[in-house]
């Protein structure tokens, strides 16, 4: 514990402290006990945008985070600890309150409420009856240090070095725990030899089964789910997936004890399936016994040192590095042991800027400074406090930006027995300052390309700038020629509203937004005096602000819009011609109606009297005269009475087709094979024909109206019986065919058929196929059909050949 | 009621006369009175115009009504019957050659007693007359006078 020396006295110096609560690259918090912030140090102000006045006394820290993962840690918290949990600043503290101290990783919401990860280190503040008096939260930006994980776990140095390292013990086991490999490091900690273990134990067996048995309980508590209190308990978590650091007692050949931190990891074939697990061990004993020693001094400082956030490097009075802590070890790769009491800081950092900052300080102070570690700590020193930027280079070769710390470590005679160097990844403030830079140079861009007008002023209503369509439409040639006061512009230019009432200055927007309002799509009309031209601007704007809620000036956009306004006007001209159309249309359609119903009515009514009057008259005429006509005479008036019979027909078909037309739609779901027995039914009962077979396909249904489907289905199988009436196997079917799901219905039979070359007149009114005297009928069915199927939107074709039958299909 | 008489409504001389004859050939004997439109009709009924004088107390066994008439409609004379109070429990059939739905609702929110459509074939014809003159002439029975 060589490393000791120079800590105590740092400690005693209490410079740690000093360096620490000024530095500006973590945030240091203290509250009372009830979290109200006390303290709140230049760190604090920097990441999270308040100024210490904004929050002391004011907020607790909980304000500061993002208030989901403070109700998750409370909920985790609650589970726990079996007890009920506030989701606020008891759940950032209650571990801190219980045991001396905890740190975690939250996220923080700035003032503007951007937000970043943060590591938080809670330690308990104790007056000396060790009650509680309040909490001080120490908290870095963990951007960089997510980052650099990330970058290492690829370059796959960390498992290589510690694998091959005599300091870690590395021990693999098969699936079900058994040791597989036991390196030297693991011989030399826990004094076995790898063949006293190997396929003999499992790391369970090495372990301290008091804890092995805690460990299994708190984790079936935490995962809800139970965990032997064996190997199980040990990788249980890295078997989920989870990734698992733990502290457990490892114990020695020899019974003796130490406390170890365990990393576990599960091994996984290509198949992503458990083939064994990696336990890595280190002995915490010297963190322990130096965490205890730091403890003592304040608890301030072990949360640093324990930090990975930060790199802590002390040196002695030559640069020879003395401590290298574990934040150290994650930024630049190196181990502790790879550097202690061999290299100096100036080894790990670019040599040009070493050269070049010894350069600028040996001009600076009027002193030849060397160019090596002299150079990194020359002005603290002297006792000036110095903060500096510089390139740190890694193990690896790959560098990073730090912000580094610099502190002398003095003995009680104020002789400078070291230094002190705290170093911070700046690389995510880097990127961030670059962010910026590029943010604002696009902005600008896309200010200036904007097809939007935009103009700023102060907030005395005077003009800054103009972008490049802001000039074009008002007619500027530069943005020097526009830049005067609002009040002038009244000389310029006439504006007014969409109503034509013309506008003073004050009531311009700009003015409007100078006193506080926020516009959208305000119309406006202007025109330059002097000019010919007035256009029709849509005009939006409002006062920019900045991060602390002060105006800072006003933002004026628009656009043109008068070629619109044109175009909408023509649009609404239009649309009242097109609605007065429609009107008189609609008139006409209904006039046409009117006349189509009364043209029915005298269909119905007026041409069928002459018809009775035919036929009735003939018959008389048969009755009266029998003896006085020749055979041929009776058959002359039977033709007579037959043709007139046959033009009533036509007369009531024809009416028929009309008014399905006229006749109301009325959608429902219908059971169609149901509606075709019925048809089939009603057919068999008017003319007996035993030989006839009919085969319908069950459960078919369509959404239609019932009435009109059954006049089309009646019409389809009266035609299909019909046509069949003179085979004496006569077949007819009803079914669905595959060529449109669901909708394709079909009337089959196995009758005369037709040529299709005729295919086209089959749905035209009075258009006949058959000869009358073979088939009689009105050539009004298939018409009838065609007008129910287009009622419905839907389509009918058939399929047939000369003595081949036919096929009707149609969808509804 | 032989002695009553049927009122037939008709303005088209052939119906009238095929109607008159389907009615010899059934047998009915009542005798027919026709009013060619239905102005004549009212006048008849009610004892006005060229019919002023008739003793209203003696009203037709049966009206056959059709619809479509000179001066004033069917639909027309069926209201005014059904309105007056010597006339308003009189069997009235309508037949007519209009099958339009209008026609039928009309008719039957009018009151009458019955629609028929006149068949072009007169065979059918005379069979509607006949069963029209034994249902309304012989099986039912008409309200008091």
């Amino acid at each position: 514990m060589s490393v000791l020396l120079p800590q105590e006295a740092l400690l005693k110096a209490g410079v740690l402290q000093g360096a620490i609560f000024n530095s500006a690259t973590f945030s240091i918090i203290a509250t009372d006990a009830k979290g109200v912030i006390q303290l709140f140090n230049v760190g604090a102000e920097r990441m999270l945008g308040y100024t210490a006045a904004e929050v002391i006394n004011k907020i607790t820290p909980a304000a500061l985070h993002d208030p989901q993962e403070v109700i998750e840690r409370a909920a985790a918290l609650s589970l726990e600890y079996g007890e009920s949990i506030a989701p606020g600043f008891e759940a950032l503290v209650f571990r801190a309150s219980r045991t001396i101290e905890d740190i975690y990783e939250l996220t923080k919401v700035r003032k503007d409420r951007s937000r970043f990860p943060a590591v938080v280190s809670v330690t308990a503040l104790r007056d000396e009856h060790d009650a509680i008096i309040g909490y001080l939260l120490i908290g870095t930006d963990n951007t960089a240090r997510k980052r650099a994980e990330a970058a290492l776990l690829k370059a796959g140095a960390l498992q290589s070095a510690i694998f091959n390292s005599a300091n870690f013990s590395s021990i693999a086991t098969d699936a079900k725990g058994v040791i597989q490999i036991f390196n030297v490091g693991a011989e030399r900690m826990l004094g076995y030899a790898a063949a006293d273990v190997m396929n003999r134990l499992t790391p369970a067996d090495i372990s301290d089964p008091q804890e092995v048995i805690a460990r299994a309980e708190a984790l079936s508590l935490e995962l809800r789910t139970p965990i032997t209190p064996g190997f199980e308990a040990l990788v249980f978590k890295a078997s989920r997936g989870i990734e698992d650091i733990y502290e457990l007692t490892y114990i020695r050949k020899d019974g003796s004890r130490f406390p170890a931190v365990v990393s576990v990891t599960a091994l996984r074939d290509g198949q992503n399936g458990i083939i064994g697990y990696l336990l890595i061990g280190t002995d915490n004993t010297a963190r322990k016994r130096a965490e205890a020693a730091l403890l003592k001094a304040g608890a301030l400082q072990s949360a640093i040192f324990n930090s990975a956030n930060f790199s802590s490097i002390a040196t002695d009075a030559k640069g020879v590095i003395q401590i290298f802590n574990v934040g150290a070890e994650r930024m630049l790769g190196y181990a502790a042991a790879d550097v202690m009491n061999r290299i100096t800081p100036a080894d790990i950092s670019d040599p040009q800027e070493v050269i070049a900052r010894a350069t600028a300080l040996s001009l600076e102070l009027g002193t030849p400074i060397a160019p090596g570690f002299e150079a990194l700590v020359f002005k603290a020193s002297r006792g000036i406090e110095d903060i500096y930027e510089l390139t740190y280079v890694r193990k690896d070769g790959s560098r990073f930006p730090a912000v580094v710390s610099v502190t002398a470590l003095r003995d009680a005679q104020d002789t400078i027995i070291g230094y002190l160097l705290i170093g911070t990844d700046n690389t995510a403030r880097k990127q961030a300052d670059e962010a910026l830079r590029t943010s604002e140079a696009q902005l600008h861009a896309v200010v200036e390309n904007l097809s939007e007008a935009v103009v700023v002023s102060d907030l005395n209503g005077e003009l800054l700038h103009f972008n490049r369509a802001a000039l074009e439409m008002l007619g500027y040639g530069s943005v020097d020629e526009g830049r005067r006061p609002l009040c002038e512009l009244v000389d310029t230019f006439e504006l007014s509203g969409a109503d034509g009432a013309g506008w003073a200055v004050d009531q311009w927007p700009l003015a409007r937004i100078l006193r506080g309002e926020t516009l959208r799509d305000v119309e406006g009309r202007m025109r330059r005096i002097g000019a010919e031209w007035q256009r029709v601007f849509s005009f939006g704007g409002t006062l920019a602000h900045d991060a602390g809620g002060r105006a800072l000036m006003a933002v004026l956009t628009f656009r043109d819009i008068t070629e619109r306004k044109v175009a909408a006007e023509a649009l609404c001209q239009l649309n009242s011609d097109l609605e007065q159309r429609v009107v008189e249309r609609t008139a006409q359609l209904q006039t046409a109606n009117n006349e189509l119903e009364a043209f029915s009515y005298s269909v119905s009514h007026d041409l069928r009297s002459p018809l009775r009057s035919l036929d009735g008259f003939s018959q008389a005429l048969m009755e009266d005269c029998a003896d006085k006509l020749g055979a041929e005479d009776l058959d002359n008036l039977q033709r007579i009475r037959g043709a007139s019979q046959r033009m009533g027909r036509l007369i009531d078909d024809l009416l028929n087709l009309s008014r399905l037309t006229r006749v109301e739609m009325n959608r429902q779901p219908v059971d169609m094979s149901k509606l075709a027995r019925e048809v089939v039914a009603d057919l068999r009962a008017g003319e007996p024909r035993p030989d006839a077979t009919f085969s319908i396909t069950e459960g078919l249904v369509a959404e239609a109206d019932p009435h009109l489907v059954r006049i089309a289905l009646t019409n389809l199988f009266t035609n299909a019986w019909k046509f069949t009436a003179k085979r004496p196997d006569a077949r007819i079917e009803f079914g669905c065919g595959g060529e449109e799901a669901g909708g394709d219905f079909f009337v089959r039979d196995n009758g005369v058929g037709f040529d299709m070359a005729h295919a086209s007149k089959l749905f035209g009114a009075f258009q006949r196929l058959h000869a009358m005297k073979d088939f009689p009928g009105t050539g009004i069915g298939l018409a009838t059909v065609q007008r129910i199927v287009h009622r419905h939107g839907g389509r009918i074709w058939a399929e047939s050949a000369v003595d081949a039958g036919a096929t009707f299909h149609f969808t509804l | 009621m032989p002695d009553k008489v049927i009122l037939l409504v008709e303005d088209n001389p052939d119906d009238e006369k095929l109607t008159v004859r389907a009615l010899k050939k059934n047998n009915i004997a009542n005798d027919v009175v026709v009013a060619c439109d239905g102005v004549e009709a009212l006048d008849y009924l009610f004892g006005t115009g060229a019919h002023a004088g008739r003793d209203t107390n003696v009203q037709p066994a049966l009206v056959l009504l059709d619809l479509k008439l000179p001066r004033m409609d069917g639909q027309e004379v069926l209201r005014r019957i059904r309105a007056d109070d010597r006339t308003k429990r009189l069997p009235i059939v309508i037949l007519t050659s209009s099958k339009e739905e209008q026609d039928l609702m009309n008719g039957y929110n009018g009151g009458v007693n019955s629609y028929i459509r006149k068949p072009v074939d007169f065979t059918q014809f005379t069979e509607v007359v006949r069963q029209l003159g034994l249902y309304w002439l012989v099986l039912n029975e008409a309200a008091p006078a």
